[in-house]
């Protein structure tokens, strides 16, 4: 039995940092109903902040903390009023700009602290002394046992015995009923972000010491923190905490086990599979909270576009002129462009066809998935041991890939699409993860870091070895699938997903079955990106794990939403956007600034399902102006045109 | 299919939110060829009866039968294929799509198939029929969010039709909507029941606009605190005491 408690102790000691970044995460989420998927990023970032402070300017730990603190105080204000318009808004909204805000804090960090891995110098003395037969326990691990236990009490006395607790937990039950008591409720948001944010600064500087200061690692250990947040439904910060210490000695004792490496990094998996587990057990008893009081004034705040749809005729007419135009440009392109520049042009297309996925699902069926890589991946290995290893043909390769993905997105989605969006966007970050996790770094299925090599195909005859005649497999397949996306969503498929998102409610007492429509959605796009994986793959040549990761999913995602997450055009632009990043001969100066301007700009343009190409073809632009207007005259203005709307109508007739 | 009984029955149903009993063992009955008006005070549990029989609130007890088949347990988008359909009493109109296109993704989503290939133009001329009967023709191209109450309302009914329901159920379809447009949205009813008696449509009616209740319907049920307390003809209701005592001081009587 000995032999297990040093194990303990570091379970404890970690999963009691896992329960304050649990803790901080529910706050937010119960009050605001914003899920925070930046989190880990605050963490990061504050953690990084510190190292700066501390470690290299040598402020000593009772000055730097503070500054720390407030530092994230002012993240939090900053995380509130971006926020803050975004209630009422679609549900994927605010899932959307807390990934780009991810992003922000993790450009942010790479610019202003180098981002490379740093050794952070322990806040806690890491001596130890022992207890018992030799049991060492080190001063730190008390030392964060006791911080966090502090301050989740702090937290619970906050709640239960002061006035701004009783006016949280009025806040908390009904939102619009409190404002109406008197309640200055985005006072009470402001508070819970600041205390989130605070929260999220300590975790960070209590897990570097150990976990290392990386950008993307602290990002992800944080993550760790959901499974316990959705154990206690996202709402109940007692079981938050407590799930957080019961995963934390599960993963210390499984790193005993485990040592012999056959399952992959199983304990860095554990809270992955613990996440996704729980997603399909809680099921159905999972709730929203945003859901439950938005509907008393959803009404007024949801903003009625102010053109009409796809039903406008002649805007149809030119969208397809455009995009008959853009292929033919596409088409010529080898005229002046030649060789490898090409190659990086095909890049581009094939991600535009992985991207076209992320349209359909985000910005027509409202389902945010950070798994469209994964699935890509699972196309692109496939391809990679049966094209590459085993000589078959490539579209053999690319069937099967995509068979594969079939039953792998049945299993993401079956659970959690009764669901709301979030739990979907939960699960798909959880498949992620573990792909990264659990089968990604396995030798056998994707050669570790070095990857698999596959060959450029041939295809009824002709070899797509060379860049021109990839390039141009590679603008027919986009081509294709636009089409079939434009022809769909014009159709009785288009309308369907339509009236899933502006009212579910309506669409079931017509008829529409929700669960099994968004599933197939969901399957189609999977397969599409697998498919997409493996032309990937076979283009690449080399198909390593790192190009099929989560971040990557991320990415993704964050530029659709940036390029126009409701437009086919959206998808093209994104693959274009995604060609410029990795172009060679583009300055330092200027790369290094990408990926902050597209977390920024995904902030900034992310309400406009438009995005980028609204604002070249100079529709919606007031989108833009009107996120830092105060919702309440949003209000009014939405009441406003329906007079005049009305009036109008009577004068028609 | 002789049977006499009701196309649409509830038998005992109740509801309980939190303290609040919303439905106490309500009986219902809806037949076809008649407009059967579900009236009360406010807070009475209409709405909530509607849920009940399309499926959105499960009862806690009792039964919901549709033509002799129990649907009790069964999700809202069975029922409405097997031909229930229902207009919301706070509109939930498909806002950003035009009028057309909320009649046609009605009718696709209502059906078999739903409007691929062979469908197409059977759906094109109901919703053609359904647009003229309802006069929603001029409105065809405007986006359904940005509409009056009162037309909006049409079109939830408009779309309700779309699906070819056997029963339908209205939830104050009267409100915001001007002397005009009741008088057109009476005619509509009428029509709809008594003309038409080839569809054996069968409507339940909500509505807190007394003449429009009394005008229109066959038969009426009263409900109050979520007890059933009358059932009736519109003369019966109208000579209740109970009925009389329920809305004494309720200004929708007048």
């Amino acid at each position: 039995m000995s032999a297990y408690w040093p194990f303990i102790v570091i379970g404890i000691f970690s999963g009691s940092i896992y329960g304050l970044a649990a803790m901080g995460v529910v706050l937010t989420y119960k009050t605001t109903g914003v899920f925070n998927f930046g989190y880990g990023a605050v963490a990061m970032f504050c953690a990084f902040t510190y190292w700066k402070f501390h470690d290299v300017w040598g402020i000593t730990a009772w000055f730097a903390m503070p500054l720390v603190l407030l530092t994230a105080a002012v993240i939090g204000l900053i995380f509130e009023r971006i926020f803050r318009p975004l209630a009422g808004q679609s549900a994927e909204m605010p899932i959307v700009v807390s990934l780009a805000l991810l992003a922000v804090l993790q450009a942010a960090a790479v610019l202003l602290y180098g981002g490379t891995d740093q050794g952070a110098q322990p806040v806690f003395p890491t001596s130890t002394f022992t207890v018992g037969d030799g049991l060492h326990v080190g001063y730190d691990q008390v030392g964060t046992l006791l911080v966090s236990l502090a301050v989740g009490g702090l937290l619970w006395w906050l709640l239960r015995h002061t006035s701004f607790g009783t006016s949280t937990r009025a806040v908390v039950d009904n939102r619009d009923l409190g404002g109406l008591l008197g309640i200055n409720v985005t006072n009470i948001y402001r508070a819970s972000w600041v205390l989130s944010s605070m929260f999220g600064a300590l975790v960070g500087i209590l897990l570097s010491p150990t976990q290392g200061l990386d950008i993307n690692n602290l990002t992800l250990v944080v993550i760790f923190a959901f499974a316990p947040a959705v154990l206690g439904r996202l709402t109940s910060l007692p079981l938050a905490y407590l799930g957080a210490l019961v995963l934390g000695m599960s993963q210390s004792l499984l790193s005993k086990w485990s040592s012999t490496g056959t399952v992959g990094n199983i304990e860095g998996a554990l809270p992955y599979l613990a996440l996704f587990v729980l997603l399909i057990v809680l099921g159905g008893r999972l709730q929203e909270v945003g859901s439950r009081v938005r509907p008393m004034t959803a009404a007024l705040r949801r903003p009625v576009a102010s053109r009409a749809g796809n039903a406008d005729v002649s805007s149809v007419d030119r969208k397809l002129t455009v995009g008959v135009l853009t292929f033919v440009a596409a088409v010529l392109v080898p005229v002046i462009v030649h060789g490898p520049w090409l190659g990086y042009l095909a890049g581009g297309a094939i991600f535009g066809v992985i991207a076209l996925t992320v349209v359909v699902l985000t910005g027509w069926a409202g389902q945010i998935s950070l798994a469209q890589f994964s699935f890509a991946g699972i196309g692109a290995f496939t391809v990679g041991h049966l094209a590459g290893s085993h000589g078959h043909h490539f579209l053999v390769a690319a069937l099967v890939g995509v068979l594969i993905s079939i039953p792998l997105s049945l299993l993401v989605g079956l659970p959690s699409l009764r669901l709301s969006g979030l739990y979907l966007a939960l699960a798909t970050m959880a498949f992620a993860l573990l792909m990264d996790n659990l089968v990604f770094v396995r030798n056998d299925v994707t050669g570790g870091v070095t990857g698999l090599t596959a060959s450029r195909p041939e295809l009824f005859g002709l070899s797509l070895a060379s860049p021109e005649r990839f390039y141009e497999l590679s603008i027919v397949v986009l081509g294709l699938a636009c089409s079939v996306a434009l022809v769909v969503h014009r159709g009785p498929i288009g309308r369907q997903l339509q009236i899933l998102r502006d009212s579910p409610v309506a669409a079931s007492t017509l008829g529409a079955n929700l669960a099994i429509t968004k599933l197939a959605v969901f399957v189609v796009c999977g397969a599409v990106a697998a498919l997409g994986g493996a032309l990937l793959g076979s283009f690449q040549q080399v198909i390593t794990p790192a190009n099929f990761s989560f971040g990557i999913s991320l990415q993704l995602l964050l530029l659709v939403v940036l390029s126009g997450r409701a437009l086919i055009a959206g998808a093209v632009v994104a693959g274009a956007l995604y060609m410029f990043e990795h172009l060679p001969g583009v300055p330092a100066s200027v790369h290094n600034y990408i990926p902050l301007t597209i977390a920024v700009g995904v902030v900034v343009l992310g309400r406009s399902p438009d995005g980028l190409v609204a604002l070249v073809t100079g529709r919606r632009g007031g989108q833009v102006g009107a996120l830092f207007r105060p919702r309440s005259s949003q209000v009014r203005r939405t009441i406003g045109s329906r007079v005049t709307d009305g009036v109008l109508v009577r004068s028609d007739g | 299919m002789g049977e006499q009984g009701p196309l649409l029955g509830a038998s005992g149903i109740s509801v309980r939110f939190g303290g609040l009993q919303a439905l106490d063992t309500v009986d219902l009955q809806v037949q076809p060829d008649r407009i059967t008006g579900l009236i009360g005070p406010n807070g009475a549990g209409k709405t909530t009866m509607f849920n009940v029989l399309t499926g959105l609130v499960a009862p806690a007890q009792g039964q919901v039968v549709l033509d002799g088949t129990e649907i009790t347990g069964w999700a809202p988008h069975r029922r409405a294929r097997a031909g229930i359909a229902r207009t919301f009493q706070r509109l939930e109109l498909f806002s950003r799509m035009t009028v057309e296109q909320n009649l046609l993704a009605a009718w696709e989503t209502g059906h078999r198939g739903g409007g691929l290939g062979r469908g197409k133009h059977e759906c094109r001329r109901r919703v053609a029929d359904v647009s003229e009967m309802l006069g929603l023709g001029p409105l065809a191209e405007r986006l359904a969010g940005q509409l009056p109450t009162g037309q909006g309302r049409l079109v939830e009914l408009g779309r309700a039709l779309c699906t070819d329901p056997r029963v339908l159920l209205l939830d104050e379809p009267g409100s915001g909507l001007d002397a005009a447009e009741t008088e057109r949205l009476c005619e509509i009813l009428e029509r709809l029941t008594h003309d038409g008696g080839a569809d054996r449509l069968a409507i339940l009616l909500v509505e807190h606009d007394m003449p429009l209740v009394m005008r229109v319907c066959d038969v009426i049920t009263v409900l109050d605190f979520g007890k059933g307390i009358a059932n009736g003809t519109p003369e019966q209701i109208r000579a209740n005491p109970i009925v009389q005592a329920a809305y004494l001081g309720d200004a929708d009587v007048a």
